[in-house]
């Protein structure tokens, strides 16, 4: 299938591309991966322009990586939920709903892009570019969470605390890969690496982030240094 | 699954009325309940694998999967026995069904999070939160899917008995209570020797 | 308090290279099973994803003998129905069932020109050494299921050939309805098709019992 009429349907009717006996994985994985990581590429591209220069092939070589994490390490448990759940759900199943929602969210963000690029370009706030990035990805992530959430097949019992559940451990996975991969915005006086050393996780930048709001500018690492290494850097804040 | 209701009887020729001896569906054979009991070890294992020393992986393979196994292990008796004893409809091996699916559901659970805990493991310093998550988790959802077969299990009456469901609060709280006096003794030994 | 070493650089190397090494071996397997060489590659990035196809066999090689025509006709009916007088006109579930519903048909008498061929040269290069009587009974058992697979196989290239007249039938009723509205039944046009290429398994069958 041409990766033109792929995107049309994964837009339009994705629940077509499960209709029909059997699962088509074998038949429409590579197309949905390929448009995950053109379109995240895309929307890395746009992100990498708010520092420009190499920072545009670092994200966008690093977006596609964080949007499929998820699928790559967390779908086993995700489909243990539902089976517990009683919901009869095929690992192929799965791993095609959410190939499906992945590739949609991807293609929406990308959509985005040229609207974000615009902000960017006229130099944003580095905090306000932040807000437009996790705006942007969350309104595109809800829709592929939707459009998974109506791919998986009906049935089973306390469905809303399995979705629950399993978007616990998706968002969890997700946000330590995007901790992981950092940095996508670069602060403008930031150094431009392609990942930062692995230092503490995600929540700890969320907890020195919420100190700092409150006034306290510790930062995370004053806290943190003697229940760390003593290699790990400080962090730039940068993501 | 146990089938609830009046389907699942085999039907008789001569009357409406389903037999006395309900079908049950079939139960979880004993290498799978197993497997379930090692999921959760491994899974604790692999959480503990971000510690990056062999004894706490080691300490964290049988000790990890002890609450939720051992709180099964110690509550199944006190539930089957206070059922008899309050009269209730079940019969004691739809109980026993049902929670011999409530440890493969767990330990299930517990083998899908095996990367999760991999990931985190090779990547943050998060490894004692994994490790609690890794035992709370499948856990958690034994103890749903537990309730669920239990009530279920409880296929007589229209409107679960008031007893019956004294009793499933009762046996979930001192389910709890035990899993979590466990997990604190496995805890100590499992972190025994690291550096505090 | 507890003191968490960062030293998860030996882990996590060790992480990378098993799951590598699992891509690897996913993509080959794959591979050998006859799955196209992107599914490979996929599986190879991204193996978690194409695990579940370890237990199918892939697609097999080559077209059937109207596969040309299929292509054609189905283009012709896409161009036909993105014309603006059929914008109202919304086929596309219906339209992907009888696209695949066409090219499996397609396969499977691509397979059954495979196994002709094949039988065929084996006869042709039959093992001389085996008995007169008992050679002339297999041969005339041989022939007997060469003729009815080849009657089977005329009889559905006969009703895949009446589908694909069938959609240009469709084309032409497109430009009706954009004039008559909604009055033409192209949908039901629709699904009558497929409803004739499912039922190629019945007619094959009678054609063998006529």
């Amino acid at each position: 299938m041409a990766l033109l009429q792929l995107t049309v349907r994964v837009l339009r009717s994705p629940a077509s591309l499960l209709d029909g006996d059997g699962v088509p994985l074998a038949k429409l994985a590579p197309g949905l991966l390929a448009l995950v990581v053109l379109a995240g590429g895309l929307f890395g591209l746009v992100i990498g322009s708010y520092r420009g220069g190499i920072q545009h092939v670092f994200a966008a070589i690093k977006l596609p990586g964080v949007l499929l994490l998820p699928l790559l390490v967390a779908l086993p448990a995700v489909r243990a939920l539902y089976l517990a759940a009683g919901m009869p759900l095929g690992y192929d199943r799965l791993a095609l709903a959410a190939l499906i929602g992945v590739a949609r969210a991807s293609l929406l963000a990308a959509a985005m892009g040229p609207a974000l690029w615009l902000m960017y370009s006229v130099h944003l706030d580095y905090h306000v570019a932040v807000m437009c990035l996790c705006g942007a990805l969350v309104l595109a992530g809800a829709t592929g969470l939707i459009t998974i959430g109506q791919l998986l097949p009906g049935g089973g019992r306390l469905r809303a605390v399995t979705h629950l559940a399993a978007l616990g451990v998706a968002g969890v996975v997700f946000a330590q890969g995007g901790w992981l991969l950092r940095p996508f915005l670069v602060r403008p006086r930031a150094e431009v690496t392609f990942v930062r050393p692995i230092e503490a996780d995600v929540f700890s930048s969320v907890g020195a982030a919420w100190r700092s709001s409150r006034g306290d500018y510790r930062g995370w690492e004053a806290q943190s240094v003697p229940m760390w290494a003593p290699e790990a850097e400080p962090a730039e804040g940068s993501r | 699954m146990v089938v609830t209701d009046a389907a699942s009887f085999p039907a008789r020729p001569d009357s409406w009325a389903p037999p006395l001896t309900p079908v049950l569906e079939a139960a979880p054979s004993v290498p799978t309940v197993l497997w379930s009991i090692v999921a959760m070890g491994l899974v604790a294992a692999s959480a503990a694998l971000g510690a990056a020393e062999p004894a706490v992986v080691v300490r964290a393979l049988p000790a990890l999967a002890a609450p939720a196994i051992g709180a099964v292990v110690l509550t199944a008796p006190a539930l089957l026995a206070l059922h008899q004893f309050l009269g209730l409809d079940a019969a004691p091996e739809r109980l026993v069904l049902a929670l011999s699916r409530a440890v493969v559901a767990g330990g299930r659970i517990a083998l899908g999070l095996v990367p999760v805990m991999l990931f985190f493991a090779a990547t943050s310093t998060l490894w004692p939160v994994a490790l609690a998550a890794a035992v709370a988790i499948p856990g958690l959802a034994m103890a749903c899917v537990a309730l669920l077969g239990l009530r279920d299990a409880e296929t007589e009456a229209l409107i679960m008995p008031p007893r019956f469901a004294l009793l499933l609060v009762a046996w979930a709280g001192l389910s709890l209570a035990i899993a979590v006096r466990i997990a604190v003794s496995m805890a100590d030994l499992v972190l025994a020797g690291v550096p505090s | 308090m507890i003191t968490a070493v960062v030293t998860f650089e030996p882990l996590g190397y060790a992480l990378v290279g098993s799951y590598l090494v699992v891509g690897a071996v996913v993509a080959t397997l794959l591979a050998r099973r006859g799955h196209a060489p992107a599914v490979a590659l996929g599986a190879f990035a991204c193996w978690p994803l194409f695990v579940p196809l370890l237990g199918q066999r892939g697609r097999a090689p080559g077209v059937g003998p109207v596969h040309d025509r299929i292509v054609e006709a189905l283009a012709a009916l896409r161009d036909a129905m993105a014309e603006p007088g059929a914008e109202a006109l919304d086929l596309p579930g219906d339209l992907e069932g009888l696209v695949g519903d066409l090219h499996r048909a397609d396969e499977r008498l691509a397979m059954v020109d495979r196994l002709l061929a094949s039988v065929g040269r084996e006869r042709a290069t039959a093992a001389p050494g085996s008995s007169a009587e008992a050679a002339g009974g297999h041969a005339n058992g041989v022939l007997q299921g060469i003729d009815e697979l080849g009657r089977a196989r005329a009889a559905t290239l006969a009703q895949i050939h009446a589908v694909l007249d069938g959609v240009v039938q469709l084309r032409l009723q497109i430009g009706l309805r954009s004039l008559a509205g909604n009055s033409v039944p192209v949908q039901e046009r629709l699904r009558d098709l497929r409803s004739r290429l499912a039922a190629i398994d019945e007619i094959a069958a009678m054609e063998l019992h006529a």
